[in-house]
């Protein structure tokens, strides 16, 4: 701290600083020009500095790779591997962190200072029973015996929202859906009664009525513990939503912080600017106006509506696995160059509809015929003749694991090609190259593997993959889930290009509301296998009739910045809180 | 956070491949390279120490140590390798076709290879030479047939672990067959695990070769190998104290060099992997 006398609520290193009222509580960890390296003295996070007042809540904003998340793993102790502190302080209350050994660190970490990731189930053991987990961690953090230790299980179960705790607590992680599993990864964090809680990304996988009541959860044990919260995400408007103070990092360092409510409502900082503006564009509140929804893409003019004849018909589709009735009369069209989002949460039947269409569900009534075609009448070599024709490609949802890592990304490209028929190499390479740059890729990536692409390069080798096939009709998994704000964005911007430009029918499949309203003409929702609500994307998301249309809407994290959110709000008959 | 430092495994590998030279050169060259007949026998010099003439002595019939282990380096190591190509082609196209084909197959293939691993290796292929004759080929081709269970674990362990990825469904929603498949995207991931059992099992293998002659199973006298000179100096340990540590050291030697080659490529196999978690 430059200036220890006065009392400083938070300081940015190199922004401006904002002095807090005289009786402002004392800083409980203060982060002072930390510097994380890599061996060959790469800085990946630089001259990070900021105070976290108690009881406060912090929110860190960033795309993936801005060193959010390795700041708070420097502030655990728990830098990955081969990264190093190279220089800056870590203290929480009088404790220096970067200096505190093995022994140490068991003293505070779990006990006072704690955490919650992402994936909650990889943080679970999946061979033993939920409630045994729960009771050994009690055990060795409060030093409990097997009976109180059981019974606090019980009580933190409960307090964490999971109502039939008896069940819970015999359950095994895999029987947990992602909603409770982190519920259970919350107890577990907040068992020991922390002072401080990281939350990094916790609510990034869940859906968005889940997300919501995970973040009320934790919102509600830091009123009712006092609680000090560090909350990490690349999504603004989870943030706005808990956090009282806000640090929007970038490439490593801090590009701008301060309170929420300035932060976002009048950014100083054009990055920041630019995040909030992308919220508005592919948040849900910027469709409250069906003439803003698609803001209109430098260079193209939306092409002419062709004359309706459906590419793709699905009329009363049934499927299940065993007695289990997974989709139930759904009825869906495509037309050629549209695009069509499915809106449903895990479990909905939304990625069955999919696989039904590929052919790797069959389904027990119904037919999807695809130009004068059923596809569900295909077996065997009709099957792989049709597969060949490529007219419908699949985009999975983690391009990660669709791509063979042995393989350059040229030739899981040309993959496709080397199926369809004889081709020269020489036309492959060149229809190969096409596709990387008509998805905005430089062609020399031809010669990577997949690991050494980032996370919104890969999606976009996938969705080449798909293209150098010249497809009718795109299937989309979730093709965005994975990737921050500003890829998701460029993503979302091509896929409409293809709809308008090349007349790509797609099918868009997410549990995310934003980025279907973004980019479809047309949404389906699904819940419970069944649509409940279809129409145009502007329409349905503006006055939904569905009551489950409206929950979801309502579960939507929105973006709090005072005065720019509020007219959509109102638009969907949404109280503010 | 630190990384337990690797051993450096340059130096083993180093002298591994420099012994492998060496037995490849007797392979090769083993039979040119001897000073004498190997078989040719001299009354007049019997159980000879080593001399400028016999650098490791003559034996019980007064036939060149030196020229018979050299002589004899051709059978020992192509037995062996005959065992390995063998295990390679019985255990790995199952160990695929066991992932791949169908649930019948997959079933059959798993009991036969559990059977399979319940045989004592030596006393297997003394039944099989009683049985088809006693010659090394039927004795290695008995030895080959016990070691697939190790290869066609480790193929279908591999195979296993990527069958159900998203890339081998990619390929089959673009209309890829199984054989396309497989030599597009499993057999890279199935290889390098193969190629350390191949390493492991030629070791093995040698040192069977070695106890089979030792034996006196597989081969006619007097053609000379390094587990059959190994008995026959035993015999004469009395007259020649050092005799049997020529071929012992050889077939030490040989064998370590496998172990070696396979543990180092074991290594710089899963090196990579590490560094990425």
């Amino acid at each position: 701290m430059n200036s220890p006398a006065t009392v400083v609520n938070f300081e940015p290193r190199g922004g401006r600083r904002e002095l807090a009222a005289p009786h402002s509580p004392p800083a409980l960890l203060t982060v002072e020009g930390l510097t994380i390296a890599d061996r060959q003295g790469r800085k990946l996070v630089r001259d990070v500095g900021f105070d976290v007042p108690l009881g406060g809540t912090i929110g860190i904003v960033g795309e993936s790779g801005s060193g959010k998340s390795l700041t708070c793993r420097a502030v655990l102790g728990l830098l990955p591997a081969g990264l190093e502190v190279a220089s800056g302080s870590i203290r929480y209350r009088n404790t220096d962190l970067l200096g505190l050994g093995e022994r140490g660190w068991r003293k505070l970490r779990g006990v006072e200072l704690s955490a919650v990731f992402q994936d909650p189930a990889s943080y679970l053991n999946p061979s033993i029973p939920v409630g045994r987990q729960l009771t050994e961690a009690l055990r060795s953090t409060l030093g409990l015996d097997k009976r109180a230790a059981s019974e606090r299980a019980f009580h933190l179960l409960r307090s964490v929202g999971l109502a039939d705790a008896e069940t819970v607590y015999r359950q095994y992680p895999f029987e947990l859906s992602g909603g409770m599993a982190q519920r259970v990864l919350i107890a577990i964090a907040v068992s020991a009664g922390p002072q401080l809680l990281i939350a990094d990304e916790a609510t990034t996988a869940l859906d968005a009525t889940v997300q919501a009541e995970v973040l009320d959860l934790l919102d509600r044990l830091r009123r009712a513990q006092g609680l000090t919260l560090i909350l990490v995400s690349h999504d603004l408007a989870v943030v706005s939503q808990v956090c009282d103070h806000v640090i929007v990092m970038r490439d490593g360092a801090i590009v701008e912080a301060g309170p929420a409510a300035r932060v976002l409502g009048r950014p100083d900082h054009a990055y920041t600017r630019s995040l909030i503006d992308n919220h508005h564009r592919y948040g849900v509140e910027a469709s409250g106006n069906p003439e803003e929804r698609v803001a209109p893409l430098p260079g193209i003019t939306p092409a002419p509506t062709p004359a309706p004849v459906p590419l793709l018909q699905i009329r009363n589709l049934r499927a299940a696995y065993g007695n289990r009735a997974v989709l139930d009369g759904i009825d869906l069209h495509v037309e050629r160059g549209e695009i069509l989002g499915v809106i449903g949460e895990t479990g909905s039947g939304k990625t069955t509809i999919l696989r039904s269409i590929l052919g790797l569900v069959t389904p027990e009534t119904g037919s999807i015929n695809l130009e004068d075609q059923d596809l569900t009448l295909l077996r065997g070599k009709e099957l792989r003749a049709f597969r060949r024709s490529a007219k419908v490609q699949y985009v999975f949802q983690d391009p990660l694991r669709s791509l063979d890592p042995d393989l350059p990304l040229g030739v899981s490209i040309g993959e496709g090609l080397d199926l369809t028929g004889r081709i020269l190499p020489w036309q492959r390479d060149t229809r190969v190259i096409e596709a990387l740059q008509a998805v905005g890729l430089d062609p020399a990536l031809a010669g990577r593997l997949p690991r050494d692409l980032s996370g919104g390069q890969r999606q976009r080798a996938v969705l080449a993959r798909a293209l150098v096939l010249n497809p009718a009709l795109l299937l989309m998994d979730e093709p965005v889930s994975a990737l921050d704000s500003v890829n998701r964005i460029h993503v979302l911007q091509l896929m409409r290009q293809l709809a308008e430009e090349r007349g790509i029918a797609q099918i868009f499949i997410s549990h995310d509301l934003g980025s279907i309203a973004g980019v479809a003409d047309r949404v389906a929702v699904l819940h419970q296998g069944q649509i409940v609500e279809t129409g145009k994307a502007a329409a349905v998301l503006a006055c939904p009739t569905h009551p489950y249309t409206r929950r979801l809407l309502e579960s939507m994290p929105r973006l709090q910045d005072g005065h720019a959110a509020a007219p959509h709000l109102a638009t969907f008959g949404i109280q503010e809180k | 956070m630190r990384v337990r430092p690797r051993p450096d495994t340059g130096l083993p590998i180093r002298i591994a491949f420099l012994i492998l030279g060496i037995v490849a050169t007797l392979v090769l060259a083993g039979p040119y390279l001897a000073p004498h007949d190997p078989l040719a026998q001299n009354p007049y010099a019997l159980l000879q120490w080593p001399s400028q003439d016999h650098w490791l002595g003559t034996d019980a019939f007064g036939r060149d140590v030196l020229s018979r282990l050299l002589a004899g380096s051709r059978v020992s190591i192509l037995a062996s390798l005959l065992s390995v190509a063998i295990g390679l082609l019985f255990g790995v196209v199952p160990g695929l076709a066991s992932v791949f084909l169908n649930r019948h197959f997959e079933w059959l293939s798993l009991r036969l290879i559990d059977a399979l691993m319940t045989l004592p290796f030596l006393v297997f292929a003394i039944a099989m030479t009683a049985m088809l004759g006693n010659g090394l080929v039927q004795a290695m081709f008995a030895v080959g047939i016990l070691i697939t269970p190790a290869f066609y674990r480790v193929s279908r362990a591999a195979a296993l672990s990527v069958v159900n990825s998203d890339y081998i469904e990619a390929a089959r929603l673009m209309g890829a067959s199984t054989f396309f498949i497989i030599r597009r995207h499993v057999l890279s991931k199935v290889l390098p695990a193969v190629a350390v059992t191949t390493a492991a099992m030629a070791g093995a293998c040698l040192s069977i070769v070695a106890s089979l002659t030792f034996l006196g199973i597989g081969v006619v006298p007097p053609e000379p190998t390094w587990g059959g000179l190994l008995a026959t100096d035993l015999t004469t340990l009395y007259e020649r104290p050092f005799g049997p540590f020529a071929p012992g050291l050889l077939i030490v030697a040989t064998v370590w060099a496998l172990n070696a080659l396979a543990d180092g490529l074991r290594d710089r196999i899963t090196q990579p992997q590490e560094a990425q978690a």
